[in-house]
């Protein structure tokens, strides 16, 4: 009885790990395809690792709490008979301003929703150097992240998007974000009724470059 | 190429630039005018540093954007009646070094019965969603990051570039049809081919257009 237990156990098992193939979710260069079917993009080197926890940016009466999660999703398209996972970095924001609290997205990494993109903050890859990576020491060493708020209806907040990446200073690591203006008055436009005007037109969470730290 | 078939542009206008952008194309106060029914644009030197209204470096992919794949959604969504618009005439068309695409609407796709062609998502759901969107330029992000770095040439670049716009347009039931006429040296003297997926995931080519 026991062995048929065991053949039993080591049938699923073997059945559930062998489901994806691993793949370097950052490797570039090998010749896997990007969402490809029963791949496991995986963060293999622990890149994510760095952004995990819970980071808070002060000045002021100002706080923003931003809270980083890495997470595996499948991702399943049964129309075409494809399905993958991937891990992703998921985050949560809470926005004080003059001491009041404006917007709390916190509780939403503690639900389990079917994606990343269900999530208000989730990685989408990572981002060259370029000249303008403070304090960077390797390459591709920022992550783009994206980010959008609840109901909105303006085009020019559709595609927001922030790169984070973490560096030591007097001996105390901090996580930059840079959450850069690229809305244009041009894109002020209502995209679910071109006739009327947008009714969102701020956002919980200022434009510019902020440097958080680490809270328990 | 309405029925297969060219139609002839009308009222073609050069797009302003976005305020602020010395590169991003303003279309938001185009696409709702009754007499505009597409565009046809470029994206910047795929191998340039550009910079962005925050002054910040990126390049860009010679290919569709998510952006550019909502604005037809967007061109065709207009209010009033006199400005209505027949899906099949709008287009999107980007140039780049290697071709000239198109993306349009199939032939027979109407607001109406737009379920029949999209698998069951209605044109609204185009048009209210910004999460769909979110997850088209994610996952168009993640196709083109893994092209943009590599080494080979731009003609098999620009192979890799159009399968993985199709894959993410049929994952997602985006019902657009995606045309391209070879460049041929800047001659562009071709025919139109429409592109698909086989059912192994191979780029299939149908000439005639």
């Amino acid at each position: 009885m026991k062995k048929y237990i065991l053949i039993l156990f080591s049938f699923f098992t073997l059945n559930s790990f062998s489901q994806f193939t691993v793949t370097d979710k950052f490797d570039y260069t090998n010749n896997v395809e990007r969402r490809s079917n029963g791949y496991y993009y995986k963060d293999v080197t622990g890149y994510f690792n760095q952004f995990i926890g819970t980071w808070q940016y002060q000045n002021g009466t100002t706080t923003y709490t931003l809270q980083l999660k890495k997470q595996t999703f499948i991702e399943s398209y049964p129309h075409v008979n494809k399905s993958f996972q991937q891990d992703e970095l998921i985050g949560a924001l809470k926005v004080v301003k003059n001491g009041v609290l404006i917007y709390n997205d916190l509780p939403t990494l503690n639900l389990s929703l079917p994606g990343a993109v269900n999530y208000k903050i989730f990685s989408t890859g990572r981002v060259e150097n370029f000249n303008d990576c403070y304090m960077c020491t390797y390459p591709n060493q920022r992550l783009h992240l994206w980010y959008y708020e609840p109901n909105n209806d303006n085009y020019a907040y559709s595609n927001l998007g922030f790169m984070i990446h973490t560096y030591t200073q007097n001996g105390v690591v901090k996580l930059r974000m840079d959450f850069s203006d690229r809305t244009s008055p041009s894109d002020f436009t209502n995209f679910k009724d071109p006739d009327s005007p947008p009714t969102k037109t701020s956002l919980f969470m200022d434009f510019g470059i902020f440097d958080f730290v680490k809270v328990p | 190429m309405k029925n297969g078939k060219y139609t002839p542009l009308a009222n073609q206008v050069p797009l302003p630039l976005k305020t602020g952008s010395v590169w991003a194309l303003n279309i938001d106060d185009y696409v709702k005018i009754a007499i505009n029914t597409g565009f046809l644009h470029t994206h910047t030197n795929k191998h340039t540093i550009i910079y962005n209204e925050s002054n910040k470096e990126t390049k860009a992919d010679p290919m569709f954007s998510h952006s550019d794949l909502r604005a037809i959604f967007r061109i065709g969504n207009v209010k009033s009646m006199s400005n209505k618009k027949e899906l099949y005439d709008l287009f999107v068309g980007l140039m780049t070094s290697e071709s000239l695409y198109i993306v349009m609407f199939p032939n027979d796709a109407t607001k109406i019965n737009f379920q029949t062609v999209s698998n069951g998502t209605p044109f609204s759901l185009y048009i209210n969603s910004d999460e769909k969107w979110i997850k088209i330029g994610r996952e168009l992000r993640d196709e083109y990051s893994k092209i943009s770095p590599s080494t080979a040439g731009d003609a098999v670049k620009a192979k890799m570039y159009e399968k993985a716009l199709l894959k993410v347009l049929k994952d997602n039931n985006v019902p657009l049809n995606f045309y391209r006429l070879d460049a041929n040296n800047g001659q562009f003297n071709g025919t139109w081919k429409l592109l698909g997926l086989d059912a192994s995931g191979n780029v299939t080519e149908n000439q005639g257009y």
